[in-house]
């Protein structure tokens, strides 16, 4: 040992720096030429939009001529917009009752899904399938359900003696229907992630826990729960930030009514942006969003590494 | 564990990435640079529009007859009507509008108020062509200095369109003349009636949803009231008409005569269901009776006119086709100047129950229930002057929004009535002075 190690100590160190170096700068090239494309598709896509955003909403611009600086204005306006809070508080309502629901709905089907059961792949895909729907269609089928003349929603609760929704007609009750639709159509995604997060999950863990006569709520608590953890931090950013951006089945379904009842954020500056051709103000808006988006996902993030840490 | 060996080399992947990007790079070279509907190569015409199938099928044989005259193909690029103006937006923000869109006449304004943007079509247009035409209208497709920049090619407006059966419940006779359409109180007897006789069933649903919000100033008008001046500098929408008209409207609603489903924010609209037997009669537009005749086949149905209160009023619907400025601008010209000949209208017309913007259109035979469109004809008559002013004006899109939030607030909200008015004539200040300022 010591031979070799004088060897090598004798080895002038400059000798093979040339060739890892190459080797590396060659790695580095492939690497970014590879990523090449996805990055040159990012910054068309997604970096010059998002700067482009902020400059306009610091500007009144309808689209066409040019955009005209104002500073902070369409922001003080936004602060001062009733149907700006309204929509805010839609949308924080909305995420806040939606993710939970589809979080922990889909963990549920994900539990039940991944034991030995008659027609699993069956019940797997009959589960996935409005997520791969169109939101369109969904909507559309979804507008049929809840219609308060027609609808089979009304049709089976009378059914059973329980009163008829005003779907329709009620505020609370058609952001209701729009939350159902979602957890709908968002549940196939979760339950899949889940499955895949349980499948990356150690036998041996479970033949320890079971060899020391936890229960299953024992497991499913100190075991299960905790390594699904990133499982869940993908899941939990990723339908906040989807219910933020909910647009389409709303549109479809209730025209953001009734009396803006379902009227969120990206519907208002959609509306805003290309309805009334207030594109600056659009533009504010998306950055309100942004922020918002933004400062969720950090906190989610800090949350989960808090707990890694822990 | 030993890796596993690829069946490429890295220089083998990268070399094979390379090829696939430069022959990607050739196919697109292939392709026709029209692919997102531009104006193509060969100076084919790009011509965007929404549209049924009846009216799309007349819009082709309209591009067929031209290409067989001019020698120049006229491709339709069809899109759902919603997307129809931010397309056209975002190409003629991005300098490459289609030759030719249609637009309607409540959006009209928000274009020809554009400097730069339609193409002057004047040196197209044969002697006396414009005079044809109904003043109103062809004055809605002049430009912001006065020229023309298409051609006013249909209108159409709303009438009630009746549940046959469910009306005979309750023995009443429709208004078969104009001058004997209901009164604004006599309509509202006559709904109680046939919800009585149909078992509580809603009897009436109005078109009001969405961007169909202006339709709301055909009882304005019907009240005597209107949404500006003149001259359009004072907005007077907060008035005794106004009250008069709010009140009954919301009244509909109150009185549970209304389908309370079809507020202004909606997702479904009443043609969409009428065909299912609720509600029993709605305002409905006559482009919409094709569609009615293949879905509204278990009952017989028929057509009557809008109430009247010191005056029968309608809304100004219908469509105009406009030239863009563009290398294409001349052959576009020439297309738009075909489309709306008195030829090329009448038989559009007739295929697509729609009605005629030339008064030399004249003895139309509708493809579909020409019993009905008499009523229609007749009710087109009684479109106000002021709306059509007003319909086409830079800022209608904005009182348009207006009418949604504020007539939402009023039918789903029971929101005042002084209150309501007040909001929209503020709303509608602001957009005008807004308008002023650009």
């Amino acid at each position: 040992m010591a031979v070799v190690g004088a060897a090598a100590l004798e080895q002038p160190p400059r000798a093979r720096r040339p060739g890892r170096r190459s080797r590396r700068r060659g790695e580095a090239l492939a690497g970014l030429g590879l990523a090449a494309p996805a990055l040159a598709v990012f910054a068309v896509f997604m970096f010059t939009p998002l700067v482009m955003t902020a400059y306009y909403s610091l500007t009144r611009y309808t689209g066409f001529g040019d955009p005209r600086f104002q500073g902070v204005e369409n922001f003080t306006q936004i602060f001062a917009d009733p149907l700006f809070w309204r929509s805010l508080a839609n949308t924080a309502v909305f995420t806040v009752i939606s993710v939970p629901l589809s979080v922990f709905g889909g963990l549920g089907l994900a539990l039940l899904l991944n034991r030995a059961l008659p027609g699993r792949g069956l019940l797997r895909a009959l589960f996935y399938v409005p997520v791969v729907i169109s939101a369109v269609s969904a909507g559309i089928i979804a507008r049929w359900i809840f219609n308060e003349n027609f609808g089979i929603a009304n049709r089976l609760l009378s059914g059973v003696g329980l009163p008829e929704v005003g779907w329709q007609t009620s505020g609370p009750a058609a952001l209701a229907s729009v939350i159902a639709v979602q957890v709908w159509t968002s549940l196939g995604f979760a339950m899949v992630v889940y499955l895949a997060g349980l499948q990356g999950i150690s036998g041996e863990v479970y033949e320890a826990a079971a060899l020391d006569g936890a229960s299953r709520w024992r497991v499913l608590r100190s075991i299960t729960w905790p390594l699904l953890g990133p499982t869940t931090f993908f899941i939990l950013v990723y339908m906040v930030i989807t219910s933020f951006q909910v647009f389409d089945i709303v549109v479809i379904m209730t025209g953001g009514g009734p009396a803006n009842a379902t009227t969120f954020l990206v519907n208002y500056a959609y509306d805003t942006g290309f309805q009334q051709r207030r594109q600056g103000y659009a533009a504010a808006l998306g950055v309100v969003l942004f922020v918002i988006v933004m400062v969720l996902t950090l906190l989610q993030w800090r949350a989960g590494r808090r707990r890694e840490v822990a | 564990m030993l890796p596993t060996r690829s069946p490429w080399s890295r220089r083998q992947f990268l070399g094979a990435l390379g090829a696939g990007a430069v022959g990607a790079g050739a196919l697109t070279g292939c392709s026709s640079s029209s692919g997102g509907g531009g104006s193509g190569e060969d100076g084919a015409l790009t011509f965007t529009l929404w549209g049924g199938d009846e009216e799309l099928a007349a819009f082709q044989a309209v591009a067929d007859a031209f290409q067989q005259q001019e020698g120049v193909t006229v491709r339709l690029n069809q899109l759902p009507y919603a997307d129809v103006l931010p397309s056209v937006d975002s190409r003629i923000q991005a300098n490459d509008p289609p030759d030719l869109f249609r637009v309607s006449y409540i959006d009209l304004g928000r274009y020809t108020s554009l400097e730069g943007v339609l193409a002057d079509i004047s040196s197209a247009l044969p002697d006396g062509y414009a005079d044809a035409f109904t003043p109103a209208l062809w004055a809605a497709v002049q430009g912001a200095d006065g020229t023309p920049v298409g051609v006013p090619h249909h209108t159409d407006c709303s009438a009630m369109v009746y549940n046959a059966p469910a009306f005979a419940a309750a023995g009443i006779q429709v208004p078969t003349s104009l001058d004997a359409a209901w009164t604004w109180e006599e309509l509202q007897q006559v709904l109680t009636e046939v919800k009585g006789a149909n078992g509580g069933a809603y009897p009436v649903a109005m078109n009001w949803q969405a961007a169909g919000a202006y339709r709301w100033l055909s009882f304005l008008a019907q009240a005597g009231g209107s949404v500006f001046n003149d001259d359009l500098t004072q907005v007077t929408i907060a008035s005794d008409a106004g009250q008069r008209a709010l009140t009954w409207t919301q009244g509909l609603y109150t009185a549970g005569l209304h389908d309370p489903t079809f507020l202004v924010q909606a997702g479904n609209y009443p043609d969409e269901a009428f065909p299912a037997g609720s509600p029993l009669s709605i305002a409905t537009g006559d482009f919409n009776l094709p569609s009615l005749v293949t879905s509204a086949t278990s009952f017989e149905w028929g057509a009557t006119y809008l109430p009247r209160d010191v005056a029968a009023a309608t809304d100004l619907g219908g469509n105009a086709v406009v030239v863009t400025n563009g290398p294409n601008a001349e052959a576009a010209a020439k297309f738009a100047v075909f489309l709306a000949d008195a030829q090329n209208m009448k038989s559009f017309c007739e295929a697509t129950t729609v009605l005629p913007t030339r008064t030399d259109v004249t003895d139309l035979t509708y493809a579909v229930r020409p019993d009905l469109m008499p009523v229609f004809v007749e009710q087109a008559t009684t479109i106000p002057e002021s709306l059509v002013t007003a319909s086409t004006s830079p800022v209608f899109t904005q009182v348009n929004q207006a009418l949604q939030q504020g007539l939402e607030g009023a039918f789903a909200s029971g929101a005042g009535v002084d209150e309501t008015l007040q909001g929209l004539q503020t709303a509608i200040e602001q957009a005008l002075e807004q308008q002023q300022q650009a």
